[in-house]
């Protein structure tokens, strides 16, 4: 049951795309659609969670058809510490940046997703090393998490919270 | 979760249940506090779906190819693309062209549906509390405190909404929050600053819970925060969940 119920669902999403393709067809550069995926959750799981449905969004709409920004913030910010690192942080947060993570994240950024990580969210949990956390240099660090989202969002872009 | 909820839920969500099947699904969310959750995700999912997708997204044909390899992962990824699309499509369906021409007259970049604001406009930004954790909401009272001031001291105009919701109810509660007195501080110093409370989420608890929820003074309410928040978003404001 829950098997039809995933394929029935499915299905109605693939007919959908091949009737809308033929609405979408040569589409041109400027139409890339933009959103901005934001990441708050303590949770590694959902976390990666949300890696995966940025990699779905990706294989299902095609890398050159979006534009896709990443705001990590609040206890979001653990997906990008490194292992081992900060093992005081407060709430039992734990730094979820590990090998397999940090390769989905390679992945991603070589097909054109940029990250941003929040200084305030990192200073509020004493994070104060950037040398800690993965492939973020001074250029991916924004001030605000939160007003980065406002910013994008009145830049066009779609906000998506998974 | 039985499988007969799980085909209701969408079914229920989306307003296609009878009365009676309504009453019957309420029951069993009663009894079932992570389909409850279920529902309040994916009510808010198709929401935000419905405002992302109001023009169809531009798929690729490869994604066909790849059923066979892996099943679930294109079965999550067509129950996503599937409400998205198919949600954009029939409201976009009936009348292709003037979507199309919505989309073209907006924004002749294609950049979705929220036009730019020229640096005179308000900022709008309506933040959707659905965490009850305290340290979150007390993150969120120093981001937007801080917000405002940068506002203020450059007189550019603000609004901030705060809506609570389910489980972020919490932060106006009298007997649960402990933000009270911080609330009322910032409420006092920012006339463009308001805390809106879910009433669904205040009904449903006192339904479901017995618990009649007292709010704190500075909290005003709203039917379905849901609703609101989408409202917001198609009246141009920014839309943060937190």
């Amino acid at each position: 049951m829950k098997r039809s119920c995933l394929k029935l669902l499915a299905i109605s999403g693939l007919v959908g795309l091949v009737v809308c393709s033929g609405v979408a067809a040569a589409a041109p550069e400027s139409a890339r659609q933009k959103v901005v995926y934001h990441i708050s959750d303590a949770d590694p799981e959902r976390q990666r969670a949300a890696l995966s449905n940025i990699q779905n969004h990706l294989n299902d709409s095609g890398d050159d058809a979006l534009e896709i920004e990443v705001v990590v913030q609040g206890d979001g910010v653990t997906l990008l510490l490194l292992p081992g690192t900060y093992p005081d942080l407060p709430r039992n947060l734990v730094p979820n940046a590990t090998d397999q993570v940090q390769i989905r994240i390679e992945n991603l950024k070589i097909r054109g997703v940029h990250f941003e990580v929040c200084a305030s969210s990192l200073k509020r949990r004493g994070i104060d090393d950037s040398g800690r956390l993965f492939d973020v240099d001074a250029d991916d660090i924004v001030p605000s998490g939160l007003a980065e989202l406002v910013r994008l969002q009145h830049a066009g872009f779609t906000y998506i919270k998974p | 979760m039985s499988s007969s909820n799980e085909l209701d839920l969408n079914a229920y969500v989306d307003g296609e249940l009878s009365a009676d099947q309504q009453a019957e699904f309420l029951e069993a969310m009663r009894s079932d506090p992570e389909l409850a959750r279920q529902v309040c995700e994916l009510g808010q999912l198709k929401a935000q779906l419905r405002l992302a997708y109001a023009a169809p997204p531009q798929p690729r044909r490869r994604v066909v190819a790849r059923v066979g390899s892996s099943w679930r992962a294109v079965a999550a990824g067509g129950l996503l693309m599937s409400v998205g699309v198919v949600a954009g499509w029939l409201m976009s369906g009936e009348n292709q062209r003037d979507a199309d021409n919505r989309f073209v007259v907006l924004d002749p970049q294609g950049r979705g549906q929220a036009p730019a604001t020229a640096a005179s406009e308000e900022t709008r930004i309506v933040f959707h509390l659905t965490s009850a954790d305290p340290m979150v909401a007390g993150e969120l009272l120093d981001e937007v405190e801080t917000m405002l001031s940068a506002y203020q001291a450059d007189h550019r105009p603000l609004r901030v909404e705060v809506v609570s919701h389910s489980e972020g109810l919490d932060l106006l509660r009298k007997s649960l929050t402990v933000h009270e007195g911080r609330i009322h501080e910032l409420a006092g110093r920012f006339s463009n600053l308001t805390f809106v409370a879910c009433k669904n989420t205040i009904d449903r608890l006192r339904v479901e819970h017995g618990i009649e929820v007292k709010l704190i003074p500075d909290a005003e309410v709203i039917d379905s925060g849901v609703s609101h928040v989408v409202r917001r978003q198609k009246e141009g404001w920014s839309y943060i969940r937190v």
